[in-house]
């Protein structure tokens, strides 16, 4: 079991965001599990968070294929926020389109956060996708 | 130059004299003593001894000077062209004697044929080209025109010899033309096989694939120009069928392509949330959480039967191209869906201008049309502006053989320069709205798309928003 303060999903897919959350609960303690529809409320929320001096999730479990902001708008946006914290951020999709996996690289390479790629169907999620690969200090 | 030989008659005597040269010419010995009946028998008979007999009957009694070109058969059996010339001499009023020349002319006969065929063997090629040929001058004026040329302009060699092609085309074409002949005439360089558009003073189009070489005089100097342009019209209306069959194909495979991911990726997402719910079923013991997942399958089965109904209907679509267009009202389309909604509409207090022309119909399919009506009136009230009711106008325009209805709303508008072309993909929402599956605008797309038309949108962020639905008339 982990610890996490905070975490978001973001996905527009009642069952995927049901499915998250309970495969959340045999690895982690959370009490701030946010859930959002699409890319435009999450960033709302996170932006928030930083003007109140809101504790900003540890975990972002985000979906590609939203309404009014897909998952890449929001990650752009995400990157331009220019937030000190790494935070881990699983990108969770049906998506078996290359490009979609080719624009992940792409990401990887200048995003200051964890960029995970996941496909679905998802039966777990492990303690190592709770946690960052820590620099050797 | 062969040399010239001499004769001489003496009436009196009857006496015939040839001199050296004369009898070198009829190839006999010098000794030749010739008299005037062997003398006309080395003409060939038939023609020229007939003329030869008559014209010196007639320098003798009429004094009628000759000069005529004719064949002999010499002794050693050999045709040859002579050129023999008399003149009748008097004396005292009477003729005493003729005097003559002869002369071999036939190497230059010989050539002067050979030109001459060569002339007609050119003539008869040049105007049986199936090829437009025409010569031209330093100021472009046409000094040559073949038959096909002729055909083409509709005039005769004499009307277009000495114009130019100002006189004869398009102003715009013309000139063209006249840079194309400096061009040539500058850089001595030929132009061959260049795409070129003829636009007559009728308005009469022809492509053709013309070659401008240039023409030099005697001295090697520039003197104008060869043209030689063949019309391809009909090659290049093939290939422009080709090109628009090409496109429509590579547009059709686009589609295809763009279906086959959008097929995959829904029932992809499907599958993988039964896969995933399957799996915590068969690990849950908690008889109360077995039963919330239980109603969550079938809440994903019937989102997968939703998908595939909406897949089948744009399959539909897009096989279904035999489905018969018929001549249809918009107005009265637009009453009769308006009709089937009205509770729909009474209920978010609706308004409807339906400024459509009582008489205007579209060919078209009459399931698409309702369904584009029915699609872009809903979508105008889903996407209402929260302070204030909808207010939806529709109104018809002619533009060239096209017939646009145009849809608008005052509702929430949406940022196109964000959005753009998705708006019409599948299964893309843009707003917060619990009715908006991103399906309408796709199906409508696909439909109106199948008829030969196409769809377009305006919209201002919290103004509302036009769609342009262009109803293909040409086509059957």
């Amino acid at each position: 079991m982990k610890k996490v303060s905070s975490i978001f999903i973001v996905d527009d897919d009642p069952i995927t965001v049901f499915g998250i959350k309970k495969m959340l609960k045999p690895v982690a303690i959370c009490d701030d599990i946010q859930i959002f529809q699409n890319g435009k409320e999450a960033y709302d929320a996170l932006k928030d968070r930083i003007t109140t001096g809101h504790e900003l999730p540890e975990v972002i479990f985000l979906d590609i294929n939203m309404p009014i902001m897909d998952g890449w708008d929001f990650l752009k946006e995400m990157i331009d926020l220019d937030i000190q914290e790494r935070i881990i951020i699983n990108m969770i999709t049906s998506s078996i389109d290359p490009s979609d996996y080719q624009r992940w690289n792409d990401f990887k390479e200048k995003c200051p956060h964890q960029l995970n790629f996941r496909n679905k169907p998802i039966f777990k999620i492990e303690v190592s996708d709770l946690e960052g690969f820590h620099m050797a200090s | 130059m062969a040399q010239v030989g001499r004769w001489e008659y003496d009436v009196q005597t009857e006496r015939l004299y040839w001199c050296d040269e004369t009898k070198k010419i009829h190839q006999v010995p010098l000794s030749y003593e010739p008299n005037v009946t062997e003398a006309i028998d080395f003409y060939k008979p038939g023609y020229s001894r007939n003329k030869i007999s008559m014209i010196f009957h007639k320098a003798i009694h009429e004094r009628a000077p000759f000069n005529e070109r004719l064949i002999i058969i010499t002794q050693k059996g050999e045709e040859r062209w002579v050129q023999s010339a008399g003149k009748a001499i008097e004396k005292n009023g009477e003729v005493v004697k003729v005097f003559g020349t002869f002369q071999d002319i036939h190497e230059q006969v010989m050539t002067e044929t050979k030109v001459m065929e060569n002339q007609q063997l050119l003539t008869a090629l040049i105007d049986n080209l199936p090829l437009n040929v025409f010569v031209k001058d330093l100021d472009s004026k046409k000094i040559l025109v073949n038959k096909s040329e002729c055909e083409y302009l509709e005039k005769s060699p004499r009307e277009l010899i000495g114009k130019t092609d100002f006189d004869l085309y398009d102003e715009e074409v013309a000139k063209i033309s006249r840079e194309e002949d400096l061009e040539v005439i500058k850089t001595l360089k030929p132009i061959l096989g260049k795409e070129t558009i003829s636009i007559k003073k009728n308005g009469q189009a022809t492509n053709f694939l013309t070659s401008k070489i240039p023409l030099f005089d005697f001295e090697g100097k520039v003197s104008g120009l060869i043209g030689i342009s063949m019309d391809i019209s009909a090659i290049k209306k093939k290939e422009d069928q080709l090109r628009n069959l090409i496109n429509l194909t590579s547009i059709q495979n686009k589609k295809l392509i763009n279906f086959a991911h959008i097929v995959s990726h829904n029932l992809r997402s499907h599958s993988a949330n039964f896969s995933m719910l399957l799996q915590f079923l068969k690990s849950e013991d908690n008889e109360k959480e077995r039963e919330h997942i239980v109603t969550m399958l079938t809440q994903a089965s019937d989102n997968l039967l939703e998908t595939l109904e909406n897949l089948n209907q744009v399959v539909d679509i897009n096989t279904n191209i035999n489905l018969k267009k018929e001549q249809l009202n918009i107005h009265d389309t637009i009453v009769k869906v308006q009709h089937s909604l009205t509770a729909f509409f009474d209920k978010n207090q609706v308004q409807i201008h339906n400024e459509v022309d009582r008489n205007l119909v579209v060919k078209s399919i009459p399931a698409y049309l309702d369904s584009i009506i029915l699609n872009l009136l809903t979508n105008a009230v889903k996407y209402r502006h929260p302070n204030r009711n909808p207010v939806i106008t529709l109104i018809t325009k002619k533009l060239d053989q096209k017939v646009i209805l145009s849809v608008s709303d005052n509702g929430l508008g949406i940022d196109l320069e964000r959005y753009g072309d998705k708006i019409f993909g599948m299964y893309k929402t843009f707003h917060n709205n619990k009715d908006a599956k991103g399906f309408g605008l796709y199906l409508v797309r696909n439909q109106i798309e199948a008829m030969g038309g196409k769809i377009t949108v305006n919209s201002e962020v919290d103004k509302g928003t036009t769609f342009n639905v262009y109803f293909n008339e040409e086509s059957k």
